[in-house]
């Protein structure tokens, strides 16, 4: 047996090591609540499920070649980078938007926890500028 | 940008799978350029063009692609 894929096949390896775990916790600290309980030995058997998956890919010749023109194919890498960047983008206005809840929120209410939120957000947006001219600094030089 | 990529793989008898085997991308890739959603890069393209034996020129319409680019920057 080989592996073809080793990134994969880790993966798989850390899937099934989670799946277990938690099958493990299930059993050893089982919840008196039943729906909870379905609901925890349900999602280690997705793990399973996904670690199986991808060990078998990573031990089988054709799907680890078709997983690897899936990660090197250049249209996959630019939805990948639309996504990452429309993402970035959204999530910035949300936290501009939180920003401004949490200064209104404070100045009618002067809990400290909207004082909080509009900080957080303000210093997020502010290591997200400083990342950013970072990161441009960095492509316009090695581009 | 508009190619004949999908009348060449017409042509030579290739379904979309087997021409994105050929030059090692997903078959969504020659997919959305045969739709004219995505452009290929400067490699995928020769890949193709070698593929069906025709220059990346031909294979690109490049004549007629920068034509219309032109057209769009005159109204600047």
């Amino acid at each position: 047996m080989k592996i073809y894929n080793k990134k994969g096949f880790v993966a798989g390896l850390l899937w099934m090591a989670a799946g277990v775990f938690c099958l493990y916790q299930d059993a050893v600290d089982a919840s008196d609540f039943l729906p909870q309980q379905i609901k925890s030995v349900v999602l280690s058997l997705v793990m399973l499920a996904a670690g199986l998956t991808c060990l078998a890919r990573a031990l089988s010749k054709s799907a680890s070649r078709e997983d690897k023109i899936e990660a090197l194919d250049e249209r996959s890498r630019l939805v990948r980078l639309k996504t990452n960047s429309l993402t970035l983008r959204v999530m910035g206005w949300a936290r501009v938007a939180a920003m401004l809840a949490g200064l209104l929120g404070y100045l009618c209410t002067e809990n400290l926890v909207f004082g909080c939120l509009f900080l957080f957000g303000g210093l997020s947006l502010a290591l997200e500028a400083v990342v950013a001219i970072a990161a441009a600094v960095h492509y316009e030089t090695h581009m | 940008m508009k190619t004949r990529v999908r009348e060449l793989r017409q042509a030579a008898g290739l379904t979309q799978q087997q021409l994105a085997d050929l030059v090692r991308v997903s078959s969504r890739t020659i997919i959305s350029i045969e739709k004219e959603q995505y452009s290929p890069s400067l490699m995928l393209a020769y890949r193709l063009a070698l593929v069906f034996g025709v220059s990346v020129e031909e294979l690109c319409c490049l004549e007629e692609n920068k034509r219309l680019e032109d057209e769009q920057f005159e109204d600047l």
